[in-house]
């Protein structure tokens, strides 16, 4: 088997009292074994919406996957009855959020919050032999004398300790996939940094594949394999860390790298800036998304949504005008 | 921790002097007791010995020395109405009351948490919109205008239960009842309330992601951190149910504490009233010291800060 | 010390001590320890200059913008504007040349006011203009930071995040201020839009003269930013110079930490594995001498000691360090 997870077409419509908003609409990728995939974008893109549904973590109430398949070695996920989901969840497909200070129950324990998760998978275990497995775990995530650390309480921990407890139990049942959502954006720099190197020693020690959503484009450069650059629900550009940053085909991407102040060389008096704000478009769509932002935006892109076409080796683009330079 | 209960007891134990304190003078504002205790055209010297032996003759504040000084010693007084020690009264009637107040609370506690939770998990269902509806009903209606009608009906129309006393097993379905409706509508819309904020939490989808099922992430997690508040108003409904009771016993005319309390007011009974009050003041004093002490239990932040 | 003709704002050795609750010890018998948020801080601001003012969470920034602003009361040291002291009595007119900008769109616009009451709101305590006269003030300054007339009588909630932050400019901006004290004013955007707002903060810079204090986390928005940048570590500022020369002549240990810890958009230049280990230590109990020493990998003997100065190393390039020569030295 080549593929760990497969997502194909998946539509998840957010429902309003006046309007739908198609926050995930048509979306397909790909993640194999130990890869590292960066989902990428700005806020309402879709990122994060994509990987909730993909463990079913969306508000029933408004939230709805109209339609894709989402295939986890080789099991469908979406549709999936919630007592068999609750199995893979936490073993096969762990996640650790944002901010790690709201993500940790704040009334229970280092140790309790992580043999919850080896309880929820392993009825048998008992909290002498969870003790062990515990204490090597937070070892793994880099927290120093961890058997003082097990009856502290989250809020007793700094955003770094707590981030590190985090993915200690994500980590505990060795998932196959950990899902992390902005997993440093929340913590300072120093502490980021630490944190993704952390990420990057873990994934060969576990042997897992990721899914990394981040806003950060720099974030994503330094730990991932591959990248999808998402807009307005859908991805607009796929291709290899390597490709995407040496050749950016979409006119989104290159915005986006454009934008950013940079650490090194000349310092630019005017940054590129990409005109107009994200808009929500109801479905059906039928133009580009990125259109009436875009610079070299033609009567074709107004008239149609173009298609995600393979451009070279595993880089795909979703844009009409891709060859034409500027 | 041990600290923190013994300045909150000393706290207690002054709030409960004050309210003794307030209803002392009170009481006494509403005049001289002796009026209800002689018959009409009763001799002056009568009514002048027995207002030495009252000592409502003395300057306010030496009956009120001679007041606290009893009050210590644990001479409580006599009730004139009764012909008794009022302790010996209350011995009687308290646990009169106690009988329909703690099982009131435990049904409003116990119902009002399942409702609230019911309604918090189907939010914006049919089930929650009955909840929010019946709640209000429930907490906007009088005590007295909800026993009255129980009694209309059950009573005299359907014959079911007495109407009055505490014979059997059915006279207190209808006062529990009554009783409960209040801190049980309190109580499901506060738990409704409270659940549904934290469902909103980024650590319930961390529960979830766990693998652990969804009723032991609503019990493990979601009422686990709801509960704070919900203790809170679940001790403080001790108070209501209290006060609610002088009015319920008086409707189904039940022999207990409330309803001595309201004729001993009106007789200008001095020592029972008193009495009465610090019984009541007491206990709300020590629910209050419960509920502060059972945060600390419930959340280890609270724990670290009073540490 | 500099002209001081040429100052605009003069922070004067300022520190802000918070008292807090804390268990009580036999040595501790009240209870209440004194947390040091900002230690010894002084800086000049030039007319037309853009200070930026770095840091990770909890290091004081965000303490000395409100103590710049007197929005509280420093425990010593003193603010000096345009050559005379801020107090009491020339606090309005300090208020009126000294604005703020904040992080949260969102949060820092009243959802209840109009467009026109938010931006007129601070002429109408500054000024006594009749209703006419502030529309001629409003209008031109809304235009300039890319709204327009027909935007006045909106509210807040119909506008994206982008663009409430250029509302929340156009606020600080109509009392013709001669600086702006923004605190984080783009990481609570996305990129693109935080590359327009850094564009309108240039521009403003050049067309009007601002002066600004520039408050972020963000050594990139920093550097596009600042004219000098003031690094600060645990109340204290540890680095201060020309923007270039900061990055091109890095002095001290906790700055070029803070540079090697920052992703780079390019997957080439793979993760530093030379990051700062460990987490700044609580300002609650700060370590003994340098308070950096216990994290630093130069530390001597002697910074466990003593406290460094914070020297002029030449050309304006301030530095508290034991060991700067030596680092000098080893480039």
């Amino acid at each position: 088997m080549d593929n760990i997870l497969e997502v194909r077409n998946l539509r998840t419509y957010y429902h309003t009292r006046t309007r739908t908003v198609p926050a995930v609409d048509g979306v397909d990728f790909t993640l194999k074994p130990k890869e590292i995939l960066g989902l990428v974008g700005e806020s309402g893109c879709g990122k994060t919406t994509v990987a909730r549904s993909v463990v079913g973590l969306i508000n029933r109430r408004n939230t709805k996957i109209e339609s894709g398949e989402i295939l986890f070695k080789g099991q469908e996920l979406n549709g999936m009855d919630s007592h068999r989901l609750c199995g893979i969840r936490g073993k096969g497909i762990s996640m650790i959020f944002q901010d790690p200070f709201v993500s940790l129950s704040p009334v229970y324990t280092v140790f309790s919050q992580i043999y919850e998760v080896m309880k929820a998978h392993d009825p048998e275990i008992t909290k002498a032999q969870a003790r062990g497995r515990i204490i090597e775990l937070l070892q793994n995530v880099g927290i120093p004398s961890p058997e003082l650390r097990l009856d502290d309480y989250p809020f007793q921990l700094s955003g770094g300790m707590q981030q590190r407890v985090m993915i200690a139990i994500a980590l505990a049942n060795n998932p196959d996939i950990l899902i992390a959502d902005e997993p440093t954006t929340a913590l300072d720099v120093t502490v980021q940094a630490q944190v993704l190197d952390l990420l990057l020693q873990l994934r060969d020690r576990y042997e897992m594949a990721m899914i990394l959503i981040s806003h950060n484009l720099a974030v994503v450069a330094s730990i991932c394999d591959r990248v999808c650059v998402m807009y307005g629900g859908v991805v607009v550009e796929e291709a290899s860390v390597y490709d995407i940053f040496d050749h950016p085909m979409h006119p989104y991407t290159k915005g986006l790298m454009a934008s950013i102040p940079s650490i090194s060389g000349d310092r630019k008096e005017e940054l590129f800036s990409i005109k107009g704000n994200v808009e929500v478009i109801e479905p059906p769509v039928t133009c580009c998304r990125f259109c009436k932002r875009c610079e070299r935006a033609t009567e074709e892109c107004r008239l149609s949504e173009p298609p995600l076409v393979e451009v070279g080796p595993g880089h795909k683009v979703r844009c009409f005008n891709r060859d034409r330079e500027d | 921790m041990t600290g923190f209960a013994i300045k909150r007891i000393l706290k207690g134990i002054f709030t409960v002097w004050c309210i003794w304190t307030i209803v002392f003078f009170l009481v006494r504002l509403t005049g001289d007791p002796t009026d209800w205790l002689v018959e009409d055209g009763a001799s002056t010297t009568y009514v002048e010995q027995l207002r030495q032996q009252l000592h409502v003759d003395e300057p306010l504040h030496i009956q009120y020395i001679e007041s606290l000084k009893d009050l210590l010693t644990g001479n409580l007084g006599y009730s004139r109405q009764y012909k008794k020690d009022v302790i010996l009264l209350y011995k009687e009637r308290l646990p009169q009351t106690l009988k329909l107040a703690l099982p009131s609370l435990l049904l409003g506690a116990v119902f009002g948490v399942a409702l609230g939770t019911v309604a918090a998990i189907k939010h914006d269902s049919f089930a929650d919109k009955t909840v929010r509806v019946v709640t209000v009903v429930f907490h906007t209606l009088p005590n007295f205008c909800l026993g009255i009608i129980m009694i209309l009906f059950f009573s005299l129309t359907l014959r079911w239960f007495p109407s009055a006393g505490s014979a059997t097993w059915k006279s207190y379905i209808m006062p529990m009842l009554t009783l409960a409706s209040g801190p049980t509508a309190t109580i499901a819309r506060l738990t409704r309330n409270s659940l549904v904020n934290t469902m909103t939490n980024e650590y319930i989808d961390g529960a979830r992601m766990k693998g652990v099922s969804e009723i032991n992430v609503i019990i493990r997690h979601g009422l686990r951190n709801s509960l704070s508040p919900v203790v809170t108003r679940i001790g403080m409904q001790i108070g209501t149910i209290i006060g609610g009771s002088a009015v319920v016993e008086n409707v189904f005319s039940w022999p207990g504490m409330g309803q001595l309390l309201v004729t001993a007011a009106k007789n200008r009974d001095f020592q029972v009233v008193q009495l009465g009050v610090l019984i009541i003041a007491t206990t709300v004093t020590i629910a209050h010291i419960l509920i502060d002490l059972s945060h600390g239990w419930l959340d280890p932040r609270v724990r670290e800060q009073v540490k | 010390m500099e002209d001081r003709t040429d100052v605009l704002l003069e922070v004067d050795h300022i520190r802000k001590d918070f008292v807090q609750k804390a268990k009580k010890t036999r040595t501790n018998r009240k209870g209440k320890v004194t947390v040091k948020a900002v230690d010894d801080v002084s800086f000049t601001i030039r007319p037309g200059e853009a200070l930026g003012l770095i840091g990770e969470s909890g290091c004081g920034k965000t303490t000395v913008s409100r103590v710049v602003m007197n929005l509280i009361r420093p425990t010593e040291g003193k603010i000096i504007f345009k050559g005379t002291e801020v107090t009491k009595h020339n606090i309005m007119e300090f208020r009126r040349s000294v604005q703020m900008v904040f992080q949260d769109p969102y949060a820092s616009l009243d959802p209840k006011m109009s467009i026109r009451e938010i931006v007129e709101e601070p002429l109408r305590v500054h000024t006594k203009l009749s209703k006419k006269d502030m529309d001629a003030v409003v209008i031109p300054v809304l235009e300039r930071i890319g709204l327009s007339r027909e935007d006045l009588d909106k509210f807040p909630h119909e506008f994206s995040g982008g663009q409430r932050q250029r509302i929340g400019i156009a606020r600080a901006l109509v009392t013709k201020p001669d600086l702006l004290v923004c605190d984080e004013p783009v990481s609570a955007l996305d990129v693109s839009i935080q590359a327009s707002i850094l564009n309108l903060f240039k521009t403003l810079q050049q067309d009007l003269g601002l002066a600004y204090l520039f408050i972020s986390h963000d050594m990139s928005v920093e550097r596009h930013m600042a004219d000098r940048i003031a690094v600060m570590y645990l109340g204290r500022i540890v680095e201060l110079a020309e923007t270039d020369e900061l990055f091109s002549n890095t002095l001290h240990p906790y700055t070029m930490a803070l540079m090697k810890s920052i992703p780079v958009p390019d997957p080439r230049q793979k993760l530093t594995r030379e990051y700062l280990k460990g987490e700044p230590p609580s300002p609650i109990s700060p370590p003994s001498g340098c308070p950096f020493h216990e994290r630093c990998a130069f530390a001597t003997e002697k910074c466990s000691q003593e406290r460094p100065e914070f020297l002029d190393v030449g050309g304006g390039h301030c530095v508290a360090c034991h060991n700067w020569a030596a680092i000098r030295e080893g480039k």
